[in-house]
């Protein structure tokens, strides 16, 4: 290397250390939580089944597990024919980790690049001695880190579960989890390259990852039907990692597919980002309107005009997402007596388990349609605390106004995503039992939950009101509320105790009558923490940026 | 228009928590002025474009926008003000244009025409991205919605800290006619040039407190003049200026006398030099700058105490 190369790439990689410490710094609570989580959702899996599971029970389960339609949703499943607790695990519950890492993953590089582009940080941070590509690298590292602490993770939590596995297939398994999260990284890299928002970049991984898993869904499907294109599972990433087997034919070199592959995508993004501009992007941003259109005149319409493109992906999403749920139905009442009796329980029995499993989804969909509703009060404070609120309060909009268009657009967004979940639901539900009544059913079934999502989110108005700071808190209750409405009769918690879980408290329709009485409550309470946050609002000082 | 003060503010405190950011301003602008704005870093001058706004709710003291109540009233007011801040913050994916709009729309008094005028002038695209705009170009987008609105009051808080000297002109441009109009400006500002320029009345603010207020000539009037003087022969001036009162800074270099001298004291001291034979003297009235730096620098005076 001749003397100046040598110095250019000393420059080049000047600054790494202290980049990757500044990254541990900001990501002090953010990188824990994810590895924990992880490894406890690992934890929990193998648990649950090991003592849920006599070796009778899961032989049983067999047929439930071997299920093309199953396959589509949880990939190719090894060793079925002498089905142990690790091979069910593996086989039921791998992709829900590889989802896991790959989100934490897009979203921890592109946080600390594009997003750190688009806020305008990075350009202070670049002028000191720092080299070009040091963020995108320390980002990709830090990524690698996480992802390795985090197969590690799975890896003791499966070897100190009751269930004892074996400690190689362990970490094998715990690493092809890890190998997702690799490759998603990766591909966040190359998504904070091609656009300049850090929104649009995590939207465009989250597309990847979506096919990824319908491709690896289809192929695996067609397999277990004895279908032609078992082949498309080939072309995922999640596929890849499936196919260690670990647990059956503990095979390591598929890690190797993920590992060049998140190689060959970071190379193209470090390739990308040493000749582009510093908050550029290879998608250049195209000219938008001159004006804006005649219904922007309004606080509601700048709510739907800011939230609107968002919601639609969202609507696509729990249409499609209900509709594959919903299309087991047939299925689960198949198999509902192979089933382990607590697990069967939870979705009415024997006797009930079609009206049941469309209820437990309705309960799965207020779950996961509360994460909307909650970030749009997170929204609404970020207009605060990004300091776009203030030019338009000196505008002729009342206060009141703002927090009202904010929080009724977050309960008819609430209320349409529980709509067009319910849908899809009960399209799949009656599609696959020839019931056309489940449509119906599945649809109020899952508008009943809607008092549940309005008290949610108003309690975070109302804290946004009061203590800005703290709007936050409102996650506190509702992972208290999924957790015991998800886990608490598993874990053999009282049932009045598991009845406070606001998404226990109504009650699951069809297969219950919905409880008058706690719709009554919620909406009232929630109207009266709306005027809180209203009054609070109205009388507290604006916190500048 | 009426003779209702356009801001009246009177022994108005606001803390945040334990930090006082105004300890008692008052400040009056009155109908048709163009009111310079004045002080250092930390000083205040945001924090009371706030209170008038209503953003923030004073602690003490009385607060009077147009004649009525900024906080209790805050709505109302707003369709007859208009604010620029000096950050301007935007919705990263909507166009320029579409702020312009919206910000118009919701003051409510919409003057297209002006609009697309003021967007030429100032040389926006109205079609790219806020994201993609320059700290210069967001500051246009909230310029250009407040003047394009025909409000009796405009709140500007350092409104040009980001143009360029071509757009600065433009900006001065503009202001001219608004006060031609007989509209009110509370104007915060760094530049002085541009305070110099536009102003009728200066005020200068201080940790929390005006220090001095007034129309420019006043204020010059308060501060000191500069003099140098040449004697035609060589005398012991110095020690008798220095006992003159209203003098200050006295020293000579090769045979020229500077020192400053006091507005209130000029004829005494003129008295006293006519008589030692000058050969050539030479008085500069005090910039605004000498009229700042007096303040910015001093800890914790007010005029009040320097008398
Ligand atoms: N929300 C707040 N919380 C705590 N302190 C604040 C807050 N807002 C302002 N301050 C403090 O109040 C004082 C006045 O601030 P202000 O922003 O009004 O100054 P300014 O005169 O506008 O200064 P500049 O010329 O730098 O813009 C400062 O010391 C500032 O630190
Ligand atoms: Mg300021």
């Amino acid at each position: 290397m001749s003397s100046s190369a040598r110095h250019k790439a000393e420059t080049t990689s000047l600054g790494m250390i202290p980049y990757l410490r500044f990254i541990a710094r900001r990501d002090r609570w953010r990188a824990p939580a994810w590895v924990i989580s992880l490894g406890l959702l690992a934890l929990y899996f193998i648990t649950a089944i090991t003592l849920l599971m006599d070796p009778a029970t899961l032989q049983s389960m067999t047929g439930f597990v071997r299920n093309p339609m199953l396959a589509l949703i949880s990939g190719p499943g090894f060793g079925f024919e002498a089905i142990t607790v690790e091979r069910y695990v593996v086989g039921v519950y791998a992709t829900f980790l590889m989802i896991g890492t790959s989100l934490m993953s897009h979203t921890t590089v592109i946080r600390h690049t594009r997003a750190e582009e688009e806020s305008g940080h990075a350009e202070l941070l670049r002028s000191h001695v720092i080299g070009r590509q040091i963020p995108l690298l320390a980002a990709l590292g830090a990524a690698a880190a996480l992802n390795l602490a985090v197969s590690l993770c799975i890896a003791l939590a499966f070897i100190g579960s009751v269930a004892h596995p074996a400690a190689v297939p362990s970490l094998l398994f715990g690493l092809s989890a890890g190998s997702v999260g690799l490759f998603f990284a990766a591909v966040g890299a190359l998504t904070a390259q091609l656009t300049t928002s850090a929104r649009t970049a995590s939207g465009m991984a989250g597309t990847v990852l979506a096919l990824a898993f319908i491709l690896r869904g289809l192929g695996d499907m067609s397999t277990a039907a004895g279908g032609p294109v078992g082949w498309l599972a080939w072309l995922s990433p999640l596929g890849w990692a499936q196919r260690t087997a670990p647990f059956t034919d503990d095979h390591w070199w598929p890690l190797l597919l993920n590992l060049g592959g998140a190689l060959v995508l970071a190379a193209f993004a470090l390739r990308i980002q040493s000749r582009r501009d510093l908050g550029a992007g290879l998608l250049a941003d195209r000219p938008g309107r001159a004006r804006a259109a005649r219904w922007l005149a309004t606080p509601w319409a700048l709510v739907v005009r800011l939230q609107g493109p968002g919601l639609s992906w969202w609507l696509c999403g729990v249409l499609l997402g209900g509709t594959i749920l919903g299309s087991l139905t047939g299925l689960m009442s198949q198999s509902i007596t192979a089933m382990p009796a607590q697990i069967a329980l939870l979705m009415g029995g024997p006797g009930a388990i079609i009206k049941g499993y469309v209820g437990y989804l309705a309960m799965f969909f207020a779950i996961l349609v509360s994460v909307y509703s909650l970030r749009c009060v997170g929204a609404l404070r970020g207009e605060e605390s990004e300091g776009r609120l203030e030019i338009l309060l000196a505008d002729r909009m009342g206060r009141g106004t703002w927090v009202s268009a904010w929080t009724l657009y977050a309960l008819v967004a609430s209320g349409a995503l529980l709509g067009m979940a319910g849908l899809g639901t009960g399209l799949g539900a009656s599609f696959s039992t020839g019931d056309p009544t489940l449509l119906s059913g599945a649809a109020l079934g899952h508008l009943v939950q809607l008092p549940a999502l309005w008290l949610l989110l108003t309690v975070g108005v109302a804290l946004y009101g009061w203590v800005p700071r703290a709007t936050g808190v409102s996650w506190i209750l509702y992972a208290a509320s999924v957790f015991l409405a998800l886990f608490g009769s598993l874990l053999g918690l009282e049932q009045q105790l598991v009845d406070n879980s606001l998404f226990q408290a109504i009650g699951q329709y069809p297969r219950h009558s919905p409880a008058s009485g706690a719709i009554l409550m919620f909406s009232m309470l929630g109207l009266l923490l709306w005027a809180a946050g209203y009054l609070g609002f109205r009388r507290r000082d604006l916190k500048a940026a | 228009m009426s003779d209702i003060p356009a801001v009246n503010l009177e022994q108005v405190t606001k803390s945040f928590g334990r930090k006082q950011a105004l300890a008692g301003l008052s400040l009056r602008v009155q109908p048709g002025e163009v009111h310079g704005f004045l002080g250092p870093n930390g000083a205040g001058k945001s924090t009371t474009l706030r209170i008038l706004l209503g953003l923030l709710r004073h602690d003490a003291g009385t607060a009077q926008v147009l004649g009525k109540d900024p906080w209790a009233d805050a709505v109302e007011l707003h369709s007859r003000l208009a604010y620029v801040p000096g950050d301007v913050a935007l919705w990263p994916n909507l166009t320029g244009g579409e702020a312009i709009d919206l910000f118009m729309r919701l003051r409510g008094s919409a003057n297209p025409a002006r609009r697309d005028e003021l967007i030429e002038r100032f040389d926006l695209d109205p079609r790219a991205k806020a994201r993609t705009y320059s700290k210069g170009n967001r500051q246009k987008v909230a310029l250009i919605a407040a003047l394009a609105s025909e409000v009796e009051l405009l709140l500007l808080d350092e409104p040009t800290s980001g143009l360029d000297p071509l757009m600065e002109a433009q900006f001065q441009e503009c202001i001219s006619g608004v006060r031609q109009q007989g509209r009110s400006i509370l104007l915060s500002s760094h530049i002085l040039a541009q305070v110099e320029a536009l102003a009728d009345t200066v005020s200068i603010i201080r940790r929390g407190v005006v220090v001095e207020s007034g129309s420019l000539e006043q204020l010059r009037h308060l501060a000191s003049t500069s003099i140098s003087l040449r004697l035609r022969e060589p005398r012991e001036v110095i020690e008798v200026l220095r006992g003159t009162p209203g003098v200050h800074d006295v020293h000579s270099r090769e045979g020229m006398v500077r020192f400053s001298a006091d507005q209130e004291h000029l004829p005494q001291i003129m008295q006293l030099i006519s008589d030692w034979g000058v050969a050539s003297l030479t008085a500069t009235p005090p910039t605004l700058e000498q009229l700042l730096l007096r303040h910015y620098g001093e800890p914790g005076t007010t005029s009040a105490e320097r008398k």
